[in-house]
């Protein structure tokens, strides 16, 4: 197996530079001093900055997404999996995700300010948390993201600041053109964080919502991306009680969460 | 001139042999996953860190191995100020797999998305894997659980942290970021996940005795008891000491 891809390597490696024009061809003829990029160019900031705020003074909102992440294989393959979330926001304290992954089942993970719940309707399970005092959805995304462990995607435009979240520790900015996105024009900005390059289709006009997000995380191995499609915007939802609130079914088993300990580091882990 | 034919010629056969090897290469990675179901099948890994969807990388990984239960870090008492770095350096111990590492240090069959439909070849290998672990965990089990429930015991006295029942996880203090874990039982093994522990049933053949103590259900399969947790969002069972009285 070593063998033949070792075998396949070099003869992509002979087909590619055989192949004209080739962007390590093209990378040679740059002339030097070739001027580089705007590494924040105003214009994309200000796209960005504004999709932030629109988001930020949206006080209730609902969307989906349709979204698939790449898992890297033990022999550096790729696989596609992927889910359809449903997210229903209430600014600042209340949040209902429900997920359907690909595979099968449904989950959900519900937040009202002082309650925490995350079931698992196929194993007819759930877990909750009582905080002692009110919290708002940082904080819950913090709790979900780094003590419990769960994937939140996307959870940047649920933050009560999304604007502060998308232009966290940014090293570069700059607007890609106008595409069109499934009926609707945005504006494709490239972003680069530390992490990962964080690539925003944001709706052209009134209602600047971000259409399609492509990340790309560079320092995992195999550089994986996530990608999701955002529809179904709304800004006038009808909420009722029940949307965060969670009334088991009946037979519903409810369990305990398992939390991760304190980052090390921490002071707290480091006691 | 005919030696440029020669390099053309040359580049095309090198083309056709790349997409002959890739095709190839495909074939197989499909034949592995052949029987899996719907789902994916035997051994694919659905975990990683793109499963976030984040903008940034979340903390490298860094489930807690399950050789002990994930009480509060010794020595911790209520009212000690944390300061949680941006990003979590991977140190923290990490449960061995026969899997590949998806996240790095991560629980590797634990992702965005689970399977829900059979995983036959990644369930046994998580079974045989957590029989492994097991037999290991079981000698240092009688030292590690009397540790852990004396520290347990000594948070409970301290009473300046509130605990939401005897499953609530968090334990969260006035104007002090820091959160802890209630162990409802002492995880003593790997933790499988649903479609690894149904798979082990079926292997085993066993219907599991459903017994609740102070409101817990425990299952017991052959030898071994269980608790469900939810991990990552999603269900997972962990091997844990039977419950008073078993």
């Amino acid at each position: 197996m070593r063998t033949r891809r070792a075998a396949v390597r070099t003869l992509v490696a002979f087909a590619l530079a055989c192949l004209p024009g080739t962007a390590q061809g093209q990378a040679a003829d740059e002339p030097p001093g070739a001027e580089a990029p705007t590494p924040l160019d105003p214009e994309a900031l200000t796209i960005a900055r504004r999709a932030g705020d629109f988001l930020r003074e949206a006080r209730r909102f609902r969307f989906s997404a349709e979204s698939g992440y790449e898992a890297v294989q033990e022999d550096g393959s790729k696989l596609e999996f992927g889910s359809t979330r449903r997210y229903a926001v209430q600014r600042p304290d209340r949040v209902r995700v429900e997920t359907e992954p690909r595979e099968g089942g449904r989950r959900l993970t519900l937040f009202d300010g002082k309650t925490f719940i995350q079931a698992d309707i196929g194993e007819d399970a759930y877990a909750r948390a009582d905080l002692k005092q009110a919290r708002d959805i940082d904080f819950m995304i913090e709790l979900v993201r780094e003590r419990l462990d769960a994937p939140l995607p996307l959870a940047e435009l649920l933050r009560n600041n999304p604007r502060q979240a998308i232009e966290d520790s940014l090293e570069a900015a700059d607007v890609v053109g106008t595409e069109r996105l499934r009926g609707v024009d945005c504006a494709h900005l490239a972003l680069r964080n530390p992490d990962a390059d964080v690539q925003l289709w944001i709706a052209q006009g009134a209602q600047p919502v971000v259409r399609r997000v492509v990340i790309t995380y560079r320092k995992l191995e195999g550089q994986p991306s996530f990608w999701a499609d955002l529809d179904d915007w709304s800004f006038a939802p009808a909420f009722d009680a029940a949307t965060f609130t969670f009334t088991p079914p009946a037979g519903a088993e409810r369990i305990r969460f398992e939390v991760l300990p304190a980052p090390a580091g921490s002071e707290e882990a480091a006691q | 001139m005919k030696t440029s034919s020669a390099v053309r010629a040359l580049c095309w056969l090198a083309v056709l042999l790349v997409l002959a090897f890739t095709a190839v290469s495909v074939e197989g990675r499909g034949g592995r996953g052949g029987g899996g179901g719907r789902g994916g099948g035997g051994g694919f890994s659905r975990g990683g860190g793109a499963s976030s969807g984040s903008f940034r990388t979340s903390r490298p990984s860094t489930r807690p191995s399950y050789s002990r239960p994930t009480t509060y870090p010794s020595g911790q008492r209520p009212g000690q100020v944390q300061t949680r770095p941006a990003q979590r350096p991977s140190t923290q111990p990490t449960r061995p797999s026969t899997r590949p590492a998806e996240r790095p240090g991560q629980l590797p069959s634990r992702g965005e998305e689970r399977p829900q439909q059979p995983d036959r070849e990644g369930a046994r290998e998580d079974w045989q894997q957590h029989r492994e672990d097991m037999q290991q965990d079981r000698q240092e089990y009688g030292k590690k659980a009397r540790e852990d429930w004396q520290e347990y015991a000594e948070w409970d006295e301290g009473g300046a942290y509130w605990v939401g029942g005897w499953y609530g996880p968090v334990v969260y203090d006035d104007d002090v970021d820091e959160w802890a874990s209630f162990v409802a039982g002492i995880a003593i093994g790997t933790a499988l996940t649903s479609t690894a522990y149904h798979s082990m049933r079926t292997e085993t053949k066993c219907t599991p005795v459903e017994v609740v103590v102070n409101e817990i259900t425990y299952l017991k399969c052959g030898d071994n008891w269980y608790n469900r947790v939810m991990q990552g969002g999603s269900v997972n069972y962990v091997v844990v000491s039977p419950p008073a009285g078993f």
